[in-house]
Parts: C-alpha cells; structure tokens; sequence
C-alpha cells in the first residue's frame, strides 16, 4: 500500500502549466528520486505537498488519509530539507532545533532529541549563531531540523544543488544513513547522487511525470550493454563500425571509441572488432549512467510532451 | 500558539529591537518633561540670541509637559512603531524562514496572532514605562498633574498605534516587502494627522480624530461621543484589515 500517493496534481502559474496531471507514489522506508531538470516540478511538487502552496487540482494521501488545502497534522511525520536552508540568524543551532521540536510536537522540547540530531549532523559543538554558518553547516542543520518529531517521512528539495564537492559528500553520507530508517523523497537534478542513494526514481518533465521505476528494473530495462574500445585510430574504426546493424550508438571520446549495442549483440561486435584492421589494445565494458537514460527518455518523450 | 510566541518574542530579545521600543520610550519621556520645564528659559535664550529682548513668557504647566509628550510620542514613536512592524511582519517572507515555520503543523491564523500579540505587547510594555516614568516626573515638576486623565489619553495614543499596527500587518502580507508594509500605515498616518486638523462635522467621529483626543482628554475637551466613535471605529477596522491579513496569508504561496 502506497505511503504518499500524489494523483493527477495540476498548478499553473498564469500561462504557465507547472505541474499538468503529475502522479508519483512512495512505499515505507524506501528512497524516492523524484529526478528533473530545473524547472520540471519538482519543487511545485513538494511545496504542494508540504502546504506551502495551494493546488489547482488533485488528490494527496498521505498514511491512508487525504490531504486538503487546510491540513496541518499530517506534517507531524513529515521533515523537510530545502535547497536553500534558511534559520532566524540570531539563534544558535540548538535553539533552531528546540523550536523545531517545539513546533513539530505539542510545544515541548524533546532535549534528548535535540542532542541526539545535533551528533547525527554534527553541530553539537558547534556554539554559534547561524547567521555565521557556511552553507554546509546550514544543510546539516536543516536536517537535523528535520529529524525533530521522528518523521516517518523526510522530503528533501535539491539539498546538495548549492554546495562545495565536500559539503555534498557531507549530505550524501547523512542522507545514506538516514535510508536505514526513514522513507526519504529526494527530490534532485544531479542524478548521479539519485543513482548512488535511490530505490526508485521516477523522472518529471514539464510537469509530467515521464518515467517511474525501480532503480533495478532501469538498470534491466534501460540501460544496454556499452563499450570503450581503446585502439590506435579511434575515426577509423569508428568509419569500419558504421552502419552495422547491431550498433545503436557510436561515438568517438578522449580518442576512444564508444558504442552501444542492441540486445545481445556483444558477440556482433567482438567479431567485427577481430575483423579491423585497426589495432585494438582493450575493450571494456561499462554501465552508462542514470543521466545518459533520462536523456534517452526525455529524448524520446520530447514529441509527446 | 505557546511556542510561536516565544518564537516572536525571541526576535525581539535577541535583537536590539526591544531597546529600540523601551530606550526610545524612555528617552521621550524624559526629554519631554526637560523641555515642558525650560520651555521658557529655551525660547528667551533662542530670542536673546536674535536681538529680542524684554519679552515675558507663562511660566511653563503641566500641560506643556502634556503637549510636549504626546508630540514626541506621535511625531517619533509612532513612526518607528511602523517601521519596525513592517520588518516584523516582512522577515519571514524576506528572509526565507516561511518555510522552517509552516512545514511544521502550524496554522496560517495562529502564525499571524502570534506576531500581532507580541508585537503589540513589545511597544505596548515600553509605551506603559515611558508614561509612568514621564507620570512620576511630571508629578514631582509641575502641580495639577491628572493621572487618571493621563492614563486614558495613553491608552487612545495606543488605540491609534493599534490601528497602524493592523494596516502595517495587512501591507506586509499583502506586499511581502519592508516598503510596502510601512509606506500604506505611514500614508494613513500623515493623512489623518492631516484631517486631525479639521474637526470638522463627521470628521469627528472619523478615527483621525484619535490623533488630537490625547491632548484633548488631558485639557478636559474631550467630547464622549466623537471619542467613543474614533475608538470604536478603529478597533473595527484594525479588526477588519487583521481578518483580511490573515485570509491573505491562508492563500498566499510561501516558497
């Protein structure tokens, strides 16, 4: 049973459709990479969803109970992380916390949650005031907020878009250990981090959703066989290969060739390679990226959208 | 609600805004009744100084403290009791922190309550301070003084600030920017300062009539109904504009 079911949620922003019919479902304690590209959705989605703006159609369930324009309890179990994590400056992070904790409960402070999300993300040394956070200190801390009230669900909007290659890494680690107990939706544009985190993803565009699948089933169904062949005239080889009918695509990077293959066509291409005359020193097998997919969805969904 | 208003309250202590309000109402007071005092003795030295000389003026009384207070009160305080509102009421929107508010089970209505609460209690508490310690100066400087009187005339200077407080509240939710939640109340402001002058027929019973009846309460002119009507009126609309600010925010988008 689904956990959140968003069906047919439509928003316009004056000639704008933002979000035209978009369904997406999560199960318990799974990862959801709501994967696009920056003006998709995906933040309309969320901000739908957590109350901060008003659709113009559509049904949410979230736990078996239906969510309208004017529910506040059901965000008891939610915890949000936004891209760009924003706290009053003059408080401290352990303030942020308490009021969060405050907030998401009935006006108490649970102390012992506080310390204990303060360790998680690593600001329970930390004494200063936000306003002198870098914004990797500030991420930690929205996630930590986030955490305030065990949420079953945490939503995260693009949290590693604005940071240093170290402060991604930082979120990318936090957010592996929190897959071990929560059901996150990770709502991103990089999707070589929805790769390394997600159970499933599910790919909108212009306000549709275009793709919805567990990441095993994408690794099955979407991603085909690719080859490096490392020879010495990468443009020749590439003229000896062309027009095979078992290449799907062909391509010459960093002087080597690349190539993929229809269904089990390996053999094809190792025989036609023994046949070159070019010399060839390796052949190497790889797994295209979760990018190169989407592109090839978005590729051969741009005539219907 | 609790915690919202601790939250609220917290940016006032956290800040220096409170000492704004209190060191604001404090400085007021006491520069009023300074003034009131050696209002003669300032105006002969002013004159002296231009060449005119021989010229006898009233002793000061305590309705100069009475004028002089209420005038700094209006011309200053009010004035920044504006502006801080709409920096209240606009931090949210313009610093982005909507979100780690209402992603939490908080309600619209509940939110802007609380602002308006704590709000009105911060200017409120330092307006109170700066009355009696002006109340325990002026005791002590000038004979005659009326505290009951006094303490009325305080509360319709609060009534009017009330007002200006809900038009600034409605302007900050409706323009979500700092000059648009201060430039409508101080409009409204000037304005009735403006129609204050004219008391004219209905004028009088108008909530522009509020900017006068401190300093009329406090020479005895102050006629019941036009002063009940001001008050009544504008409660109702400082009611009026607060239902509208908070229907605004229910249907505002806050990303």
């Amino acid at each position: 049973m689904s956990f959140l079911k968003i069906e047919s949620l439509r928003k316009r922003f004056g000639r704008l459709q933002a979000l035209d019919g978009v369904n997406l479902s999560l199960t318990r304690h799974e990862v959801y990479g709501f994967v696009g590209r920056n003006g998709a959705g995906k933040t309309t989605t969320l901000a739908i969803l957590l109350g901060l703006m008003l659709r113009d159609g559509g049904r949410i369930t979230f736990d078996g109970e239906m969510i309208d324009d004017d529910s506040i309890a059901y965000k008891r179990q939610i915890g949000f992380v936004p891209d760009v994590p924003a706290f009053p400056e003059y408080l401290k992070a352990r303030e942020v916390l308490e009021f969060a904790s405050a907030f998401q409960g009935d006006g108490t402070v649970d102390r012992d949650a506080v310390e204990e999300a303060l360790s998680f993300v690593g600001l329970r040394s930390i004494n200063r005031k936000v306003g002198s956070f870098s914004r990797g200190m500030r991420q930690r801390l929205a996630i930590g907020q986030a955490l305030m009230g065990s949420p079953d669900l945490i939503v995260m909007d693009e949290p590693t878009s604005a940071l240093d290659p170290i402060g991604r890494r930082e979120i990318l680690n936090l957010m592996q250990k929190l897959k071990k107990t929560r059901t996150v939706l990770y709502s991103t544009h990089i999707l070589a981090d929805a790769e390394q985190i997600c159970d499933r993803v599910g790919l909108i565009d212009r306000g549709r959703m275009i793709l919805e699948s567990r990441m095993v089933d994408i690794q099955q169904k979407w991603i085909q066989p690719a080859f490096h062949v490392v020879c010495d005239d990468a443009p020749a080889l590439k003229a000896f290969l062309q027009g095979r009918r078992f290449l799907k695509t062909l391509s010459v990077q960093a002087g080597n060739l690349s190539v993929t293959l229809q269904d089990g066509a390996t053999k094809y291409l190792l025989r036609s390679l023994s046949e070159a005359p070019q010399t060839i020193h390796a052949v190497e097998r790889r797994a295209p990226s979760l990018e190169e997919v989407f592109l090839e969805v978005l590729d051969e969904n741009a005539d219907t959208l | 609600m609790k915690t919202l208003i601790r939250y609220d309250a917290t940016y006032f202590l956290k800040t220096p805004r409170w000492l704004v309000f209190v060191g604001l109402a404090v400085f007021l007071a006491s520069l009023s009744i300074v003034t009131a005092r050696y209002l003669d003795v300032l105006i002969e030295y002013a004159l002296r100084a231009e060449g005119v000389e021989n010229i006898d003026f009233p002793p000061p009384s305590v309705h100069d403290a009475y004028e002089q207070f209420f005038s700094n009160m209006t011309q200053l305080y009010t004035l920044v009791v504006v502006f801080v509102a709409a920096a209240f009421f606009t931090k949210d929107f313009t610093r982005q922190y909507l979100a780690f508010v209402f992603v939490k089970p908080i309600s619209r209505l509940q939110y802007a309550v609380s602002k308006l609460v704590v709000l009105n209690s911060v200017w409120f508490a330092a307006l109170v301070l700066g009355s009696v310690l002006f109340a325990f100066q002026t005791a002590a400087v000038f004979p005659g003084f009326h505290p009951g009187r006094f303490a009325l005339a305080t509360l319709a200077f609060a009534v009017f600030l009330k007002l200006l407080v809900a038009i600034a509240c409605f302007s900050s939710f409706a323009f979500k920017s700092f000059l648009g939640g201060a430039l409508p109340a101080l409009v409204v402001f000037f304005l009735f300062t403006g129609l204050s002058m004219v008391e004219a027929g209905a004028l009088r019973y108008l909530p522009s009539h509020l900017c006068n009846l401190p300093l009329r309460i406090m020479a005895g002119e102050a006629s019941l109904r036009p002063a009940l009507s001001a008050v009544i009126l504008s409660t109702v609309l400082a009611t009026g504009l607060f239902s509208m600010a908070v229907t605004i925010l229910k249907r505002r988008s806050l990303t």
